[in-house]
């Protein structure tokens, strides 16, 4: 539109050209015409020159008037105004399926502001719409800009609330992005919402987003729905406390609920439901939980055979007091089995007294009583290698002093199918070696022994485990101080642990974690304490290192039977659930099937029986490793997969981020300032209030107000110029 | 009498001949006299010479009454008008005066002026000499007081076409060393000339005893610069174009030109010179029949 000042030129072209165009006069009286002249000359010239200057000035300013910088801001129809590109972005996490008093949910409203959106732009533009929660549902989305409005409104129409959380910075990343690929004069982005905070966790990201791009970019935020938060009750764990899960053996589920409402909750009654049953399997009155807290309750059931369960823990009659259906409930997938089988392989068993081999405490952990579901199996590293490891579940290497090769090879074949490995210290063991072969080599070890820290014989120093911030799903439970504490077991002597990157490069040895630190020093060089037990995976299985002896030579854990009874069943529900982590997953999270490395074209299918509807899959290489998989896990429920050929049917759960439960608005003032926030209700007139932004600042308002006084100006002293001297 | 006489020497053919000057002429006379009962020549030229015994069939109004109060008889005075006086006609015949913005150009008008005069000094048998000048005295008919030479003083008139620069100063001085007698010099001119040498050739005439008048010929355009727009102005006799917008210069302009004619007449007031100012879009007549009765009265008051 600059060009538009090349217009300049007009004026002195024009003036040129008349200079060129006269009439000619025969004259007699010259002398006096020349006497006139003389004496008008200067003022004359002065004249003309203040008339060209005026005359280019105003059309310079007209130009200046009618290109981009002044059209940015203007508005108003009489120029016709001009084309907008917008992104639409639509929060549709599961909060905005809250209902107000007027029945309808949020989302409901969002998608008339949506239109409203989309109406209020001029013919000709552009706009996508960005279905958007934690991220950018894309297939129900239009990333595109599209010149058909329709399509957009269409879009509009189709889209469902998710059961994903908030979390609005990458929809507005991507809105932005989409943006700045566009030559467009007008950009806008319209964020339409329910205001909630979770969807502003990034606040900071978002407003450095906008404010730097403020210049090109306008931004509006349309909120919609309630302004103050209802009340919201919701269950935010379910969990097998018991670690293992046996049939026909009560198992203790510790569900937690959360009270988000202003008010104290009273007497919520909390049912557990198995297999999609009508019935409650268990049922249990919550008599308060405070404003603001949460509540963490045991709640017991029995599976009756042995394979996939469903558990799912629900509020009773949830409708009479929470409106958000969403996080009523939470859901579980557990596979029930009917004994867990332990091999333990004992690296001193040379005492008569077999209360003294090093395994005694140990065994009598795992299986307390005679017939217990809990199978253990005792021998010696000789023996070992004769044992078919198949048929266990775990296998635990108490003080052995070292491995042959073949022995590692079997540990190994055992990992890889999924078992589980407990690795003792002891003063047998030889360190070289499983630092050397075991954590080095092979990278089965999590971590390399270190050095011996304590003194076994020494009765009064000693240390303890942490007391708090357990971190590990196996110890998390502890956090909560109804369900006992660890804190009073004693070690008086331990083998240093450290988390550090091995330098092996074995393919299938996973992550290492820490399971239980010790308790932190006062000179620590962290202020986290060392670790007490650390795991990797490792193929299918998982190896669990301890740091300390298993029998009570160094400590005593193994006596201490509120600890360390809890803790291995843990262990070994981990273990045994280790092929079934991927099958509690949070939407939006992938369902990973791991294939064998010789079937890598094995096919499979999703059933999600909530939808009736059936996904078939097809092998991928993830992380080097075929796997089918399966990403369309937007809605919270049971699925079902499935192997072609196999009868088997494995069950997942799906489950909604449990922060989309806190319905907490953000605050006014912690909204990117550079946005224009509008509280948009059905009578709210959006376009209005966009376009009263579009005409903006009205400063080429101001330029043509001086375009018109200079035009009169001009006039003026064109008329009075040109009068008679 | 006059009048028919008239009428035979200026007849239409002779006048279509000679640029319908002289029917200029002789309607303007004719006119002039159809109103008036008194012939316009009666307060032209008059100077006394001496006095007559009246004879049968002269002018009762020549009879001079005071001598018959006296001596009872009968005397008419008698004018020395047919010998004494010559009246010269000079006309500015430059390129300036080819000027005109309506009917006539100045030269056109400044022709007349000359036509209808000597037509009229003629017929009262005065002597008329012509002469029509630029730079130098181009044609020039030498006094006669023969009415047959009207004719000859028209076509000559109308047969000039001016296309020089002038020098009236040099042709008033040239005409008061060349004129002994004491005469009349009537000069037609714009005077678009060194005012300053002119009016010295006016007063060199003076000098020499001549009566001067002077007409001012302009256009009415000179007057009053009605043009608009952007024009560019070509200066006859040879001054270079000007290009300007006349709109914004007007009021200039007349202030110029006004009091350019008040140097003139001013300066021809002092030096004792009839000034007549003539604007070519009025009539002829009346300018004529204005200037005689003027003169008509100022020479009563001389006689008193």
């Amino acid at each position: 539109m600059l060009f538009g000042t090349a217009a300049v030129a007009v004026p002195i072209i024009i003036h040129l050209l008349n200079r060129r165009k006269f009439k000619k006069v025969t004259w007699a009286a010259m002398k006096f015409i020349k006497l006139s002249v003389e004496q008008n000359q200067r003022r004359m010239q002065l004249e003309d020159l203040l008339l060209l200057l005026l005359r280019c000035a105003l059309l310079a300013l007209l130009a200046f008037a009618l290109a981009r910088p002044a059209m940015k801001t203007s508005g108003t129809d009489v120029l016709g105004q001009a084309k907008v590109t917008a992104v639409v972005v639509l929060d549709n996490s599961y909060s905005m399926d809250l209902r107000g008093l007027d029945k309808k949910s949020a989302f409901q409203k969002a998608r008339a502001a949506a239109k409203e959106a989309i109406n209020a732009m001029p013919s000709g533009s552009y706009a996508s719409v960005l279905l958007a929660s934690d991220l950018v549902q894309e297939k129900d989305s239009i990333i595109s800009p599209t010149r058909a409005l329709s399509q957009a409104h269409e879009v509009i129409d189709r889209a469902k609330v998710s059961h994903h959380a908030t979390d609005l910075y990458p929809a507005v990343d991507r809105a932005v992005e989409i943006l700045k690929g566009r030559a467009a004069l007008r950009k806008e982005i319209y964020i339409i919402t329910d205001g909630q905070a979770s969807g502003w966790q990034q606040q900071g990201e978002i407003r450095k987003l906008i404010d730097e791009n403020r210049e090109d970019i306008r931004v509006y935020i349309l909120r919609v729905g309630e302004k103050k938060p209802p009340a919201n009750y919701a269950i935010t764990g379910l969990d097998v406390a018991s670690g293992l899960t046996p049939v026909n053996h009560p198992l203790r589920f510790d569900v937690t609920v959360a009270n988000h409402a202003e008010q104290a909750a009273t007497n919520m009654i909390v049912g557990l439901y198995l297999d999609e049953g009508k019935s409650p399997a268990d049922k249990v009155m919550i008599p308060e939980v405070k404003a603001g807290a949460t509540r963490t309750v045991p709640l017991y059931a029995r599976f009756s055979k042995v394979g996939y369960h469903s558990v799912r823990a629900s509020f009773d009659q949830p409708e009479r007091f929470d409106s958000l259906e969403a996080d009523n409930q939470n859901l579980l997938v557990v596979n029930a089995v009917r004994e867990v089988r332990v091999l333990l392989v004992d690296g001193d068993t040379e005492a008569r007294d077999p209360r003294e081999h090093e395994s005694y405490f140990l065994k009598l952990a795992l299986a307390p009583v005679p017939d217990h579901y809990v199978k253990v199996d005792t021998t010696t590293t000789a023996d070992f290698a004769r044992k078919v490891l198949k048929s266990y579940a775990a296998v635990a290497l108490a003080n052995v002093e070292r491995l042959t090769p073949t022995q590692i090879s079997a540990l190994k074949t055992f990992l890889r199918e999924g078992g589980g490995v407990l690795v003792y210290p002891g003063d047998r063991v030889d360190v070289d070696f499983y630092n050397k072969e075991l954590f080095q080599k092979h990278g089965l070890l999590p971590s390399p022994w270190g050095v011996a820290v304590g003194d076994a014989t020494q009765d009064e120093i000693y240390t303890m485990f942490q007391s708090s911030g357990y971190e590990h799903p196996i110890t998390a439970p502890w956090n909560n101080r109804d369900f006992g504490q660890l804190d009073d077991v004693r070690t008086f002597r331990y083998l240093k642990l450290e988390k550090e990157p091995s330098d092996t490069v074995v393919k299938e040895a996973g992550p290492v974690k820490v399971v239980l630190r010790y308790a932190a020093t006062r000179d620590a060089e962290d202020a986290l304490g060392a670790p007490a037990i650390m795991e990797r995976d490792w193929g299918k299985g998982r190896v669990f290192q301890f740091s300390s002896t298993a029998d009570t030579a160094w400590s005593d854990f193994a006596v201490f039977a509120p600890s360390v009874v809890p803790v291995l069943y843990r262990i070994l529900g981990n273990v045994q659930a280790q092929g079934d982590t991927g099958l509690n997953l949070r939407v939006g999270e992938s369902f990973l099937h791991p294939l064998a490395v010789d079937q890598p074209n094995q096919q499979g299918r999703v059933v999600v029986p909530s939808l009736a509807q059936t996904n078939r899959l097809s092998a991928e290489v993830l992380r080097d490793r075929p796997v089918l998989q399966f990403k369309d896990t937007h809605r919270k429920g049971l699925y079902e997969f499935q192997l072609d050929g196999e009868e088997k049917t494995t069950l997942f759960a799906v489950q909604p981020d449990q922060r989309e439960s806190d319905l907490h608005k953000v605050n006014d003032s912690e909204l990117p300032s550079a946005a224009t926030l509008i509280n948009w209700e059905a009578n709210t007139d959006l376009k209005e209030q966009v376009q009263k932004a579009r005409v903006g600042t009205e400063y080429w308002l101001w330029i043509l107000l001086v375009v018109l006084a200079m035009v009169a100006l001009e006039t003026y002293l064109a008329q009075k110029f040109s009068q008679s001297k | 009498m006059d009048v028919e006489q008239a009428a035979d020497l200026l007849d239409p053919e002779a006048i279509a001949r000679a640029d319908a000057l002289g029917l200029h002429a002789r309607y303007v006379v004719e006119g002039y006299m159809a109103g008036e009962h008194k012939s316009p020549y009666r307060g032209f030229a008059i100077e006394f010479a001496q006095h007559r015994e009246y004879s049968p069939g002269d002018d009762v109004r020549h009879i001079d009454w005071k001598v018959n109060g006296r001596t009872d008889r009968l005397f008419i005075k008698q004018y020395e008008q047919e010998t004494n006086y010559v009246a010269n006609i000079l006309l500015d015949g430059s390129e300036s005066m080819t000027y005109g913005s309506g009917q006539h150009t100045k030269i056109q008008y400044g022709k007349m002026i000359a036509a209808v005069l000597s037509y009229l000094i003629l017929h009262q048998r005065d002597a008329v000499a012509l002469g029509v000048f630029d730079e130098e005295m181009k044609d020039y008919a030498p006094r006669s007081n023969n009415r047959a030479t009207l004719h000859t003083l028209m076509a000559r008139l109308a047969a000039f076409e001016g296309d020089q620069a002038t020098d009236i100063a040099g042709n008033l001085h040239d005409m008061a060393l060349q004129t002994r007698r004491k005469g009349i010099f009537v000069l037609i001119s714009d005077f678009f000339d060194e005012e300053e040498a002119v009016m010295e050739g006016i007063q060199h005439l003076r000098f020499g005893g001549h009566e001067v008048i002077v007409f001012h010929t302009l256009d009415p355009f000179e007057l009053e610069f009605p043009f608009n727009g952007l024009v560019e102005f070509d200066g006859l006799e040879n001054i270079p174009k000007i290009l300007t917008r006349p709109a914004e210069i007007r009021r200039t302009y007349q202030r110029e030109i006004e009091s350019f004619q008040r140097r003139i007449r001013e300066g021809c007031e002092k030096n004792g010179v009839h000034y007549v100012r003539v604007d070519t879009s009025k009539p002829l007549a009346s300018v004529l029949s204005d200037y005689l009765s003027f003169r008509l009265r100022t020479a009563k008051g001389k006689q008193h």
